[in-house]
């Protein structure tokens, strides 16, 4: 009888501990509600024989950035994010200035991946898009780190999100131009990077986030935003702001990415104008040659740090700069 | 021209309303627009004054647009910063019945009011249980002393008087009845029953003065009487109650019992507007802020004509 008594006991004990299937079904129906708060195709009155909208949204949208899931467009995030639940207005005003979209990455770039899944997703058509940053999800790649603030795929802290693909920018770290984003209130969700970009709302190249300088060449405008009084004269070697000749198909071009020149859009090219970015790499302190004495040029030869002209293109340099390229002197 | 008869058109319409194809048994409501008020940055709500004046929140230009009952722009309040009587990214609006404007001034976290005359009377930095209020919108009690704020953080509505007195709170993040997840527009019926957006829950809750639940109107869909994104929310003084979804651009009438009873459109189709907004209900027009367009959209809505019956059906 006793035994009989504990094996009812016991059965009803675990009848109460399994979970009831209305409460099973709840707790679908609220994933679905979570879900369905961004993918619209999961309800069945915008997708399938019942569908049945108040106005069609179309899945896969052809969007200015290539065609992408409608729960990533800019329509969807601005949904939540005009101000009513979250207010990121600023993004959507006097359209979008911000890190490139809708273009493939480049050739050279390398997409981090984890177990094989590029972690940085792209859209339909390939291109970089809002969704290449952000997800509302934990990162789909498994073992991928967890959600972390506003909804990036990695936390901007230390500039990681912006290395995984530029890794070589991060040379910056510990240098005199790493400012550790001071300059932002929101600073640790901006990271190294924030303290001289804005991926979100720049109006200057290269997603500059800072008022420009005074400089004749638009790439110099960007140093001139801090260093507007440097270098002194007399101890600087001469600019050259322009070309005597037309220098195309001159024998003496460049090779894009060594000694940078630009033109006037502030474009790298084998031909253009000499800017600070020429001799300096912002990103990177004295990496090799004579570190210390030299900290704070970011030359990109720090061997050669004086006389550099005549360093690179030899003694005649010198008289070939008073009489073609000095503004003041040339003929 | 049917259903078309333009009253004023006081702007050029700058955005092109256009029109999706839907399921042919919707009821759907002429439009009827009379009026367009328009150049300005992020509209994000209207109210209308006992003088008849729109009152439109021009959210990302920091302050009021002001416009007569003709659709002629008067004067604007405030201007950007966060000093008295300026504002920073305000969002909801509510006017009282003697005149006085009452602004959520979102950015700057505090509520101002400005009187008939349009001067900054007020500011009123709020706190419910110790935590600072963000209020999103505002709308005075029918009596013009209490004043209803949605609470962007807490997930509330709380009601303070005139003078910045706490009085009463409900709601708290949460997926029942009478709980918010991100409470948006209000709105006050002549009654004083209370309608609040909830925004992610996606329905729109109706309560007595004091916070009682009443109603639940809407569920996250994509039908017709449902919502995928509602923001704003109106009551005529038939009580007939106004919702438009921002995300899916459609403004649906219910009636009073919160029973759908038409989609704005013509002939079965939805007119879609630009990211709809904070709406105002006044006499017979409907006021439909379109915050990504700049402008809000003046309507006369009309019922769709009930249908004929079907021939041989018994009398």
């Amino acid at each position: 009888m006793s035994v009989l008594r504990l094996m009812i006991v016991g059965a009803g004990l675990f009848l109460v501990m399994l979970p009831s299937q209305d409460r099973l079904r709840a707790e679908e129906a609220a994933d679905q509600f979570d879900c369905a708060a961004c993918h619209p195709m999961k309800i069945r009155d915008f997708k399938g024989r019942r569908a049945n909208p108040v106005t069609p949204v179309e899945e896969y949208p052809e969007l200015a950035t290539g065609k992408q899931d409608v729960a990533s467009t800019p329509a969807m995030c601005f949904s939540c994010h005009d101000g009513y639940v979250m207010d990121s207005r600023a993004m959507w005003e006097g359209g979008y200035r911000g890190h490139r979209l809708g273009m493939p990455p480049p050739a050279d770039m390398v997409i981090p991946e984890l177990d094989g899944t590029p972690e940085f997703k792209l859209n339909e058509d390939g291109n970089v898009y809002c969704g290449t940053c952000h997800s509302a999800h934990l990162s789909e790649a498994e073992g991928a780190p967890p959600k972390v603030e506003p909804f990036m795929r990695q936390s901007a802290d230390g500039g990681n999100i912006c290395s995984a693909c530029h890794a070589e920018k991060l040379a910056i770290e510990g240098s005199a131009h790493d400012k550790g984003g001071r300059r932002n209130k929101d600073f640790e969700s901006r990271g190294i990077c924030g303290y001289c970009h804005a991926p979100h709302g720049s109006d200057w190249p290269l997603m500059w986030a800072r008022d420009l300088g005074k400089a004749e060449l638009p790439v110099d405008q960007l140093c001139r935003s801090c260093h507007d009084d440097a270098p002194a004269p007399g101890d600087h070697p001469p600019q050259i702001v322009a070309w005597s000749q037309d220098v195309r198909g001159a024998i003496f071009t460049n090779t894009p990415g060594e000694m940078p020149v630009f033109d006037e859009q502030g474009r790298q090219g084998r031909v253009g104008n000499i800017g600070c970015a020429t001799c300096h790499d912002v990103h990177r302190e004295v990496a090799e040659g004579r570190a210390g004495d030299l900290r704070g040029l970011h030359l990109r030869m720090p061997e050669f740090v004086e006389p550099l002209c005549a360093d690179c293109h030899g003694p005649e340099s010198l008289f070939k700069y008073k009489f073609f390229h000095s503004k003041a002197s040339r003929r | 021209m049917r259903n078309r008869r333009i009253i004023r058109n006081l702007a050029p319409v700058s955005v092109l309303i256009t029109t999706l194809a839907v399921a042919a048994d919707m009821p759907t409501g002429s439009p009827n627009q009379t009026a367009v008020l328009d150049m300005l940055l992020m509209p994000s709500d209207v109210a209308i004054g006992s003088d008849g004046r729109a009152y439109v929140v021009d959210s990302r230009n920091h302050q009021v647009a002001v416009f007569d009952a003709n659709g002629v722009r008067v004067t604007s309040l405030g201007m950007m910063g966060g000093d008295n009587g300026q504002l920073l990214n305000p969002l909801g609006i509510g006017t009282a019945p003697n005149g006085d404007v009452w602004v959520a001034d979102r950015g700057n976290e505090r509520i101002v009011m400005f009187d008939a005359s349009g001067r900054p009377r007020q500011v009123l930095e709020l706190e419910a249980d110790g935590e600072k209020i963000v209020p999103v919108d505002i709308a005075v009690g029918p009596r013009g002393r209490e004043l209803f704020i949605t609470s962007n953080n807490t997930h509330q509505v709380v009601v303070f008087s005139t003078k910045g007195e706490f009085l009463r709170a409900w709601g708290g993040e949460g997926e029942d009845e009478g709980q918010f997840r991100y409470p948006a527009t209000i709105e006050i019926d002549s009654a004083g029953n209370v309608y609040v957006v909830d925004v992610i829950n996606a329905r729109v809750q109706k309560f007595d003065p004091v916070g009682t639940h009443l109603l639940t109107i809407g569920e996250l869909g994509g039908k017709a009487g449902t919502f995928y994104r509602p923001k704003g929310v109106a009551v005529d003084e038939a009580g007939n109650i106004y919702v438009s979804d921002s995300f899916l651009g459609v403004v649906q009438v219910f009636s009073p019992d919160g029973r759908l009873a038409y989609v704005i459109g013509e002939g079965g189709t939805a007119t879609v507007f630009d990211t709809p907004v904070g709406l105002a209900a006044s006499g017979k027009r409907l006021y439909v802020t379109q915050m990504l367009a700049g402008k809000v959209a003046v309507l006369e809505p009309q019922a769709p004509a009930p249908t004929a019956p079907e021939e041989g059906a018994a009398e």
